[in-house]
């Protein structure tokens, strides 16, 4: 380009600033590949199954706002057939959505599965709630006040979210 | 270990997936790489926290749009460990219109931004300790990409205002120059092909290519939260929140419901006025009549056919024919809106057990079916390789 500035003795400001724009695209996607390029070693996760009865406790929180009560349902009745010991594992709804409807449908759930609870915390105008983040960390403290206290471990739904595996089995073993 | 997360999934993606919602290039090809570096992230459903990995980084943080990832984030700062467990364990759903979509995203990019800042970029610090160097430099990129879509919303206009302007794309001394600059962008289109596809393979060759468009179309929405949030002062509007339509949009379009869903002028209205559209809509034409005036200058000061031939590509028509690639790519909410995908009830894409009531999709409905849209780019890409092909041969005989 400089040279064909110097033979026709003019400048090309469209062409210098067309370069000056791929060259500054170009830096992230560049440092992106390398990053890529980064992990070109083998990824080493093996399959683990977690068997029997002996396993650790577990909160599945459900956490939801708004969603249709049936997409909900959905979600908790999923997680309410996992293949886990049902005394190693409460799912818990928390209803930042307060929805009445919601609230009866988790009750008759809650007579076949005792494992299940229906929560929504009180949010105070003015007071900042957090969205799903305190809401997340209102489950954790209500979970800690039930009769047995909180779970070694905690899990988290989407209000969307069907699982048709128990994770905790997949997941123990890893962890 | 402290937390162990399972890919984000979904049963109700439209076919040809218009507006990129699958999340498939990032959980089939992002993810095993970020946990190969040790940074898996808490991607907000299905995860298992080890409580007392928790406890250690004071529960969920607040304050912040993306509380999953800076869950995760904290925790490796605190030296645990975190694994993506790579297999189809739950599915979801996709935000079922326009605005859902772009709501979802820009909090997603606002978010990774936020917490980026609040750990430093993950460069030093207290909260980030323990971190490894891949794990330091993993934050940082991410952080650094999302504000990079600013840059990249500027870049569009690279070549509207340099062919409106009527200048050429390229600046050469001689034909032998011009021969080498043809054969250099051959080299560069085919390479960076091969590329594509040895990286998209693993998500699906046209997720990855539905993600490129994405990229560009996406950017004018991320650019404009992310300005907002980060850089604007408050007195001038800036504030940190999602994507809102601007005006009233009176009732939602429903576009993907079959039923419920307003007419064409309807839709067009809200997504061209209320979601900003107009932006894209205004960009496509003005590009559309630099290539036409600029082309028409080649034909009019041309003497030959070879001087008005060089002069066609060396201004709009440069190989790979990238205003092109622009143009249908920022067109997308136009023909969203135009022709939006339709989606059956939820019902029909889930299989209930009858006796428990208990729900899980059907196997076609976890699969983005491939369609006439996903095709026309496919044509489109083809059509633009095969003419640098063309152009490279006709190299020879310059």
């Amino acid at each position: 380009m400089i040279l064909a500035e110097r033979l026709h003795g003019v400048t090309y400001p469209g062409a210098w600033v067309f370069i000056a724009v791929e060259i500054a695209v170009a830096i992230p996607s560049q440092m992106h590949n390398f990053w890529t390029m980064w992990a070109l070693k083998r990824r080493n996760r093996p399959k683990l199954r977690l068997q029997g009865n002996e396993v650790p406790t577990v909160d599945v929180f459900v956490t939801c706002c708004g969603e249709d009560d049936e997409v909900v349902l959905d979600t908790v009745r999923a997680a309410c057939d996992l293949d886990y010991p049902s005394d190693k594992f409460r799912v818990i709804v928390l209803d930042d959505g307060k929805s009445e409807g919601l609230k009866a449908l988790i009750g008759q759930l809650a007579a076949d599965h005792s494992n299940v609870y229906y929560m929504a915390r009180q949010k105070i105008p003015g007071v900042p709630h957090h969205f799903k983040a305190g809401n997340l960390n209102y489950g954790l403290d209500q979970v800690d006040k039930l009769p047995k206290g909180a779970s070694e471990f905690m899990a988290a739904l989407d209000a969307d979210m069907v699982n048709f595996f128990p994770l905790c089995r997949l997941y123990f073993p890893n962890v | 270990m402290a937390l162990v997360c399972p890919p984000q999934l979904f049963y109700n993606t439209p076919t040809s997936d218009p507006l990129a919602q699958s999340l498939d290039f990032f959980v089939h090809v992002i993810e095993p790489i970020k946990d190969t570096l040790g940074v898996a992230w808490c991607t907000g459903s299905g995860y298992v926290i080890r409580r007392e990995a928790l406890s250690d980084v004071g529960n969920f943080p607040l304050g912040s749009l993306a509380e999953d990832v800076a869950t995760s984030t904290l925790m490796l700062g605190k030296g645990w460990k975190t694994a993506y467990v790579h297999e189809p364990l739950q599915f979801g759903t996709v935000p079922e219109d326009y605005g859902g979509h772009l709501k979802q995203r820009t909090r997603w990019a606002i978010g990774t931004i936020q917490t980026a800042f609040k750990l430093n970029f993950c460069l030093w610090g207290s909260s980030v300790r323990q971190m490894t160097m891949a794990q330091r430099f993993s934050g940082a990129l991410y952080a650094t990409l999302g504000m990079f879509t600013i840059l990249v919303t500027a870049s569009l206009f690279a070549i509207p205002v340099v062919l409106m302007w009527g200048k050429p794309l390229i600046a050469f001394a001689d034909n032998e120059q011009l021969r080498w600059l043809i054969r250099a962008c051959f080299a560069a289109t085919i390479s960076n092909r091969l590329c594509e596809f040895a990286l998209f393979i693993p998500a699906g060759y046209h997720t990855g290519q539905r993600d490129s468009r994405y990229q560009l179309w996406m950017s004018p929405y991320l650019a404009l939260c992310i300005v907002r949030a980060f850089i604007l002062p408050k007195w001038l509007g800036g504030q940190v929140v999602a994507f809102k339509p601007t005006g009233s949009l009176g009732s939602a379009l429903n576009e993907r419901d079959p039923k419920m869903k307003k007419n064409m002028l309807r839709r067009l209205w809200g997504i061209l006025f209320n979601y900003m559209g107009f932006f894209h809509f205004t960009f496509v034409y003005v590009t559309l009549v630099a290539v036409v005036l600029t082309s028409y200058r080649c034909f009019y000061q041309g003497s030959t056919t070879k001087d008005i031939f060089i002069g066609l590509i060396t201004h709009a028509f440069w190989p790979p024919l990238t205003f092109l690639f622009i143009c249908t790519s920022l067109w997308t909410p136009v023909s969203y809106a135009i022709d939006p995908p339709t989606m059956p009830d939820r019902e029909l894409l889930l299989e209930r057990d009858q006796k428990t009531h208990v729900a899980h999709p059907t196997r076609q409905s976890k699969k983005v079916g491939f369609g006439g849209q996903a095709a026309m780019f496919e044509l489109q890409y083809t059509a633009a390789t095969a003419y640098t092909i063309l152009i490279f041969v006709y190299s020879f005989f310059l």
